[in-house]
């Protein structure tokens, strides 16, 4: 028999425009889920990191040709043991594992470019991306705390 | 050496003007840069790609680009991302002039 599942501490949301000046607004939004903070303050800093990292990716690869007012949709969810992300954009529909197999690993990378989604790949317990019904993608990001 | 000492964040919103600040030292003749991050409390890979472009400006014309002082989330990125590869990394000014002079 399956253990129950865990009901979340906490669910936020937030919606925002493509602009990276809301790159603020994203990360004072998430400060929300650190409270109580979280035992391991490296853990909350690398998810930080995470939702700095997703935010930019969309503004600057998937939504690089749609108009500022596109609506980058954000979920946070804490349960006692893990911490859940979800963010949905209006890119085109986007291979995860495929673009990770051709970036350099983090061990290898002398460049200026092309660590962003290598870090979350990093921090991450799990990561996806799906296609969601109305066409968007849905990333999610899953660390344990 | 010449030191510099961002504050803030560092991201595509703000790495234009530390790389101005840093072709202005090298303009100046400074060989050697010690950046001392103590005021900067987050970085991202856009932040850290910066870096990794300064350093090798500084290097082209003959000098070399040190870091200091990691604050917590820094640390934690500079460490994950294994920049001490790319990065002669001081524990603060002091113990950067000690070493680099000591040489």
């Amino acid at each position: 028999m399956n253990p129950a599942p865990q009901p979340p501490l906490r669910r936020i949301h937030l919606q925002v425009e493509t602009d990276f000046r809301a790159a603020d607004k994203v990360l004072t939004w998430f400060e929300d889920l650190n409270n109580p903070p979280l035992a391991d303050q490296r853990i909350w800093w690398q998810c930080q990191t995470v939702v700095k990292e997703i935010f930019d990716n969309v503004v600057d690869y998937a939504h690089r040709e749609l108009p500022t007012e596109t609506p980058i949709v954000l979920e946070a969810v804490r349960f006692p043991d893990r911490l859940e992300l979800r963010i949905w954009d209006y890119g085109p529909p986007f291979n995860l594992q495929g673009k990770l197999d051709q970036m350099l690993t983090l061990e290898e990378n002398d460049q200026d470019r092309g660590r962003g989604l290598r870090i979350i790949e990093k921090i991450a317990d799990h990561i996806s991306c799906e296609r969601t019904h109305d066409n968007r993608n849905c990333f999610l990001f899953v660390k344990y705390c | 050496m010449k030191v510099l000492q961002p504050s803030g964040i560092l991201d595509s919103s703000t790495t234009a003007d530390l790389r101005n600040q840093i072709v202005a030292a090298v303009d100046g003749q400074a060989k050697f840069i010690l950046l001392d991050l103590k005021s900067i409390d987050f970085i991202d890979s856009s932040g850290l790609g910066a870096l990794v472009s300064a350093a090798k400006a500084v290097r082209l014309a003959g000098g070399d680009l040190y870091i200091c002082s990691l604050t917590n989330q820094v640390k934690m990125l500079f460490d994950l991302t294994r920049m001490d590869r790319i990065f002669t990394i001081f524990e603060n000014q002091a113990d950067c002039f000690a070493q680099i002079q000591g040489q």
